[in-house]
């Protein structure tokens, strides 16, 4: 008997799991990220504390880039495998390399 | 420890995964799309589709869409960047709808969370069949469910805030874009203004920052529109009229009696004929010498091929059933067919949006 079950119509399915799970990891590594912090300003995390915590500015613009990253690296798979030069790599990573200086 | 600290209105796990939704689409509208773009524009059909339409008619401009469409989805990147694009679109309600859920008892809490008092809501207003529709993929429509209040300000609004959605690029910022397009209206001394399709209130906003001593009047088919717009221009203090009205049939305000009006993001939400009418509703009701700024995505015949599929994506995808007849339309040459003088259409931002156009009624 087969133990094939998925056909190529359910690339789109793999490619929504993918994605559903991308969303679940970031959850979970945001919500390290809060932890670490509360940790760093107080010492002591009380019960309901990383569900009511509220990023601020800054801390909000650091989780962005880890965010974007995260991102990046997931959705953007497919084109690291087209896209190669060190530029197109670090662009995808949101960065660039410092310009030699005129 | 204070207990009146302001708290995450979703939780870590609604807040953080909205986030994620919102990284997602602005990597794909970003670095996606212009790989994708790229793919398109080295096919041996782009020089010919670059050229434009045949002709002006409706007809042929959507022949050109559907022969850059057939390009477009031969190309993989292309397939990628619509899969992530309609990713996040379902998810604003698979992973939206149960993380504002969990918050209900802190919605319910509210002290505004039902504020019918302050709308003209009418029991009795025949809703147009063309509104029956699960808007951008909403289940159940604009007043599908009663948490559509909140979910819009903390799933749709901190997602959209990136652009890279619809025909906002990447970055773009609606907010100012409601500005920048209120901006537009020549006169500063406007006694009354009238938005119709009002939705959640957003360019009430915009329009009272600038004309701060204006009277505001807005209508919406939605209930569930209408009280989010209450909501919203209580909380800023915002004196506006919101009325429950289908405007393109009949605001029921009286013949000229509004100094100018203001659309955004309108039009491509009804059928040509309905925005027709609801142009000519909007001259009736405007006094002489009175303004009209419209705003909504480019028509067609402005932007490239690969632009244009990327607009008229949205009819089929992301539940917008009228976006590609909106796209082929000209609001300037019917306006001026109604009545209208002045008559200008422009864009005022980066891939030519917002789009604009200007008229006046003469008087
Ligand atoms: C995409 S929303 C835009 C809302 C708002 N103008 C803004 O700037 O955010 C379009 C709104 O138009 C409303 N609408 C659609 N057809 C209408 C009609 N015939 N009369 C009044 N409102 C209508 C919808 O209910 C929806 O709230």
């Amino acid at each position: 008997m087969s133990n094939t079950y998925l056909g190529p119509d359910n690339i789109d399915d793999l490619g929504r799991m993918v994605t559903a799970l991308l969303t679940e990891l970031w959850i979970t590594r945001d919500r390290v990220a809060v932890l670490e912090q509360l940790l760093e300003d107080k010492k002591i995390v009380l019960p309901g504390e990383v569900d009511d915590y509220i990023p601020s500015e800054d801390f909000e613009a650091d989780l962005e880039r880890i965010r974007d990253r995260m991102a990046a690296n997931v959705i953007g798979a497919p084109l690291a495998a087209r896209e190669r030069s060190v530029d197109q790599i670090l662009a995808r990573a949101g960065m660039e390399r410092p310009r030699a200086e005129a | 420890m204070t207990r009146n600290a302001p708290v995450s209105a979703l939780g870590q796990h609604g807040r953080a995964g909205v986030d994620m939704l919102g990284a997602m689409q602005k990597f794909a509208s970003n670095h996606v799309r212009r790989a994708a773009r790229q793919q398109f524009e080295a096919s041996a059909e782009a020089p010919a589709l670059a050229a434009g339409a045949e002709g002006e008619d409706r007809a042929s401009i959507m022949d050109w869409v559907d022969r850059a469409r057939d390009v477009a989805e031969r190309q993989a990147l292309y397939r990628l960047e619509r899969f992530t694009q309609a990713y996040v679109a379902l998810s604003i309600y698979e992973f939206g709808i149960p993380a504002v859920e969990r918050s209900r008892a802190r919605f319910a809490a509210e002290a505004d969370s039902v504020v019918d008092d302050g709308i003209e809501v009418d029991p009795q207003l025949a809703i147009p069949d063309y509104f029956d529709c699960d808007w951008h993929l909403r289940p159940g429509g604009w007043d599908g469910y009663d948490l559509y209040g909140p979910h819009g300000l903390h799933v749709v609004k901190p997602i959209f805030a990136l652009g890279g959605f619809a025909a906002a690029p990447v970055g773009a910022n609606i907010g100012q874009h409601r500005l920048d397009v209120v901006a537009q209206l020549p006169r500063r001394d406007y006694r009354r203004i009238y938005e119709p399709g009002c939705g959640n209130g957003s360019t009430l906003v915009a329009i009272h920052k600038s004309f701060p001593d204006a009277e505001l009047i807005a209508c919406d088919l939605s209930v569930e529109q209408l009280r989010a717009a209450r909501r919203l221009t209580d909380k800023l203090g915002i004196p506006a009229s919101l009325r429950q009205r289908d405007a393109a049939t009949d605001t029921r305000e009286p013949d000229e009696s509004v100094d100018a009006v203001v659309t955004f993001a309108l039009h491509h939400e009804l059928p040509h004929a309905a925005n027709v009418a609801l142009l000519t509703e909007m001259f009736r009701i405007l006094k002489p010498g009175g303004d009209i700024v419209l705003s909504d995505p480019p028509p067609f015949r402005a932007i490239d091929p690969f632009h244009a599929v990327l607009l008229d994506w949205d009819t089929e995808h992301r539940a917008e059933p009228f976006f590609s007849e909106a796209g082929a339309s000209d609001w300037g040459a019917e306006m001026a067919r109604i009545g209208f003088a002045d008559v200008k259409a422009y864009a005022i931002g980066p891939d030519s949006y917002p789009w604009v156009t200007l008229a006046r009624k003469p008087g």
